[in-house]
């Protein structure tokens, strides 16, 4: 038998590969993205195709092989279900994938991004997909680095209610002071309001919030924007939260 | 690695290696064996190549890959108008035919709602189901898309447009494969199995309806 490892993780991709193998992309804490062929894992009696189920919370174990690793077997310690059986939910799931598989890099630890997506598809099961996608967006910004500076005005410096987002620095400015450099774009108080309580709200706590679905949605969107500005190129699944929910 | 070979060869090579499943080794072997074999063949090869790609069409009623439109099964007088059964692919269409005991018609999607590959509703045949049942003769529709995320996205948003038209809307059973020891399934397809259970007299019921029809 090959040498092999054992990883805990969340199964965020699963492709077909070849004639009747698929391919994982796995997010674990310790090694960041691993991917792992599943031999035979499109065939309706493989004992492996339930380990290769998008969105579970699986501890596998792998053989190395020459250029990919391969999964021989492992367990399911969360399958959340909920999340494959709703196209609002799916759609949800996908989009929050799609980002963390472009935040992400193969052999980098980021134990943070790994907890954010764990806290995301747990609160998806029992919360408005609206909400923890922003929650999501708001967290995962700021996990990378890239959460906008809400709290004063980058021109007066002053406390701020609402005004121009830049992307490219990441500020924000008073209707009474020069915007930042564009490109950006305007936010309303409640949608500073929101971002600011989800950014520091305990996890437990979001399903409570109850944000007008208006500034919910336009939150939403603009954190797409302005993270697909960030990772140089557009999230494809982002277009399906509206179609499928 | 293919620059070594002849010209022609590697521009073979290079057009094998696009085929579905096939990397540059397997395309190098095949047009490796492609050269040795007599002209004939190769030629016979291409022909039913060019042949296949000039003649298939859509069914315009299924979708279905087809040489004559509409194709043999919407063409089959014998078939039952009341059940669609709803496939991603034309070779689903085999898998159903390959049972004989489903005596419907089909409609092939043509793929699969997938949010990551930025395949949507709009891309599939969706359409078209919409309209043959509009046509009012349809009492049930079967979705029997794979029992993947993206099957399961598909099957989900289809029952979700199509209930609403007043049609049964059926999805196949997903569970333990025939033959198979129960200590060895997995977790997921033992929930889904013991979700599904079925009364056992309604089972044999079931079961003996095509032979009274």
């Amino acid at each position: 038998m090959t040498a092999g490892y054992r990883i805990e993780g969340i199964i965020l991709f699963s492709k077909p590969l070849g004639e009747k193998d698929r391919v994982l992309t796995v997010l674990t804490p310790d090694r960041g993205l691993v991917r792992l062929s599943v031999r035979g894992g499109r065939s309706t009696g493989s004992r492996l195709a339930a380990l290769a189920l998008p969105f579970s919370r699986v501890r596998l174990d792998a053989w190395r092989g020459k250029s990919l690793d391969g999964l021989r077997g492992g367990e399911v310690l969360d399958a959340h279900r909920c999340l494959r059986e709703d196209p609002g939910t799916i759609a949800h799931s996908f989009c929050i994938a799609e980002i963390v598989g472009r935040l992400a890099q193969e052999g980098e630890a980021d134990r943070a991004l790994y907890l954010l997506v764990v806290t995301a598809f747990r609160l998806l099961e029992v919360a408005d997909p609206d909400l923890v996608m922003a929650f999501f967006l708001v967290r995962s910004t700021k996990v990378a680095g890239l959460f906008p500076l809400l709290d004063a005005c980058r021109g007066c410096g002053g406390p701020i209610d609402g005004g121009f987002l830049s992307f490219e620095d990441g500020s924000i400015s008073c209707p009474g002071c020069p915007p930042g450099p564009p490109p950006g774009h305007n936010m309303t108080a409640e949608m500073v309001s929101l971002a600011r309580r989800l950014r520091d709200l305990h996890p437990r706590d979001v399903p409570d919030l109850s944000p007008s679905p208006g500034a919910l949605v336009q939150l939403r969107n603009l954190l797409l924007d302005y993270l697909e500005y960030h990772l140089g190129r557009s999230v494809n699944s982002r277009r399906f939260l509206d179609i499928l929910a | 690695m293919s620059s070594f070979f002849a010209p022609s060869v590697a521009h073979l090579i290079e057009e094998l290696a696009k085929l579905p499943g096939i990397g540059p080794k397997t395309a190098q072997r095949l047009a490796m064996h492609l050269v040795k074999r007599p002209e004939e063949q190769v030629v016979a090869l291409a022909r039913a190549m060019v042949e296949a790609r000039r003649k298939v069409t859509h069914c315009s009623i299924c979708q279905n890959l087809t040489d004559d439109d509409p194709c043999e099964i919407c063409s089959d007088e014998r078939r039952d108008d009341t059940s669609i059964c709803v496939v991603s692919d034309p070779s689903d269409v085999v898998a159903m035919e390959r049972i004989r005991d489903y005596r419907g018609r089909y409609h092939v999607l043509h793929g699969l709602i997938s949010p990551m590959d930025g395949i949507g509703p709009e891309e599939l045949h969706v359409r078209e189901l919409l309209t043959r049942l509009r046509a009012g003769l349809v009492q049930e529709v079967i979705l029997a898309t794979d029992p993947t995320i993206e099957g399961e996205a598909t099957a989900m948003y289809l029952a979700r447009l199509l209930l609403p038209l007043g049609v049964d809307v059926t999805r196949i059973a997903r569970g333990l494969p025939e033959g198979g020891d129960l200590d060895y399934a997995d977790e997921a397809t033992l929930a889904r199995a013991l979700e599904g259970r079925r009364s056992v007299n309604l089972e044999a019921r079931e079961r003996r309806k095509p032979s009274e029809s």
